[in-house]
């Protein structure tokens, strides 16, 4: 189990590509799965912060509903403010469209990249802003 | 790779299956999926409706429409948030939900929920359901072909309201732009259709049986 600064660092770590990664827009996709990664990181340093909370890894049930995705949403639904919840999970849905390029279920997608799929202005937002709210809400 | 697996055939109209419950549904279901069609088409030429309809059958279908509207009153009463009005929709929604057995009647609420929320969304064009991870997951389709913040921000309160509502229920979602030719349907046949807005903005709804 990561510590809590060792969460910290990389969400920092991470952030601190993809602002680099911004200044081109060449590889939206990696901008916004390196975002997401670093939502996980603040989420994952948070829970060491509330005694409410289990860290993910050691928290988790076996055969819990979700695996550690499912797990991570649940306890930011329950304890953690709604702009918080909206953020990662905006950023989890997208990150998973940049990585995988189909949608779960649909078996099918993308025939053109993700870089048409989102415009420069939407991934902006999502590290300007989501990345940003959850960073600023969880006080790092 | 990923294989392929949808249907671009969007005009075919959609036909909630699995409506095998009894005379009186039978009848119904033939009311609206087919009489009504008719009745549309024929009513715009100003025939009489014995005129392309036996009056056996106007009778029967009377008749079973009596009963139904007589129990659909009773069983609406709780559901008013979820159907607004006792349209073709709604009828074909609660003959599902009356016909379905107490093993499922948990989901019963928590679809009704996902479909009146994300139904009133006009982006929204189907939804489907299915069991992943120990989940209960919705797909929510959506018309948009280029990613959509607004509507993004729409259907994640849609879905934190939900799942507020919904706290002992492990959920999730999924939100599935416009894909290629095709709009709004999967082929998938682990996955369930729950909802479609036909094209020409009439929605209809099924819930299915346990065989999924």
């Amino acid at each position: 189990m990561a510590s809590l600064q060792a969460h910290l660092r990389q969400a920092q770590h991470n952030e601190k590509l993809a602002q680099e990664l911004l200044t081109s827009m060449e590889y939206k996709d990696w901008i916004i799965t390196i975002t997401f990664y670093a939502a996980i990181h603040y989420v994952e340093a948070a829970f060491f912060q509330n005694p409410k909370v289990v860290h993910t890894e050691t928290g988790i049930t076996a055969n819990y509903p979700g695996g550690y995705y499912g797990y991570r949403s649940d306890m930011i639904l329950q304890y953690y403010p709604a702009e918080v919840d909206m953020s990662y999970r905006k950023l989890y849905q997208l990150s998973r469209i940049a990585r995988y390029l189909c949608f779960p279920m649909e078996k099918k997608f993308l025939e053109e990249p993700v870089q048409e799929y989102f415009s420069d202005g939407d991934v902006e937002g999502f590290f300007q802003k989501d990345l940003a709210t959850i960073r600023q809400s969880l006080n790092f | 790779m990923c294989a392929a697996a949808l249907r671009s055939n969007v005009t075919e109209p959609y036909i909630p299956w699995r409506l095998k419950r009894g005379d009186i549904k039978n009848t119904i279901f033939k009311i609206l999926s087919e009489t009504s069609l008719i009745v549309s088409r024929e009513g715009a030429t100003g025939k009489e409706v014995t005129q392309y309809l036996s009056v056996e059958k106007v009778s029967q279908y009377s008749m079973a429409i009596d009963a139904l509207v007589r129990q659909l009153g009773t069983s609406l009463e709780g559901m008013q948030e979820e159907i607004l009005s006792p349209d073709s929709s709604a009828l074909i929604k609660w003959i599902d939900l009356s016909a379905k057995g107490e093993e499922e009647s948990r989901e019963f609420p928590i679809e009704r929920r996902v479909i009146g929320v994300f139904g009133g969304i006009e982006q929204v064009f189907s939804i489907y359901t299915d069991e992943y991870l120990e989940r209960k997951r919705f797909l929510i389709l959506t018309t948009n072909e280029k990613y959509d913040d607004e509507l993004m921000n729409r259907l994640l309160i849609a879905e934190r309201d939900i799942r507020l509502q919904f706290k002992d229920v492990p959920l999730s979602f999924e939100y599935i732009p416009k894909l290629l030719d095709a709009l709004g349907q999967v082929l998938n046949p682990n996955v369930r259709l729950i909802w479609s807005r036909n094209l020409d903005g009439i929605s209809t709804s099924s819930f299915a049986t346990s065989t999924t």
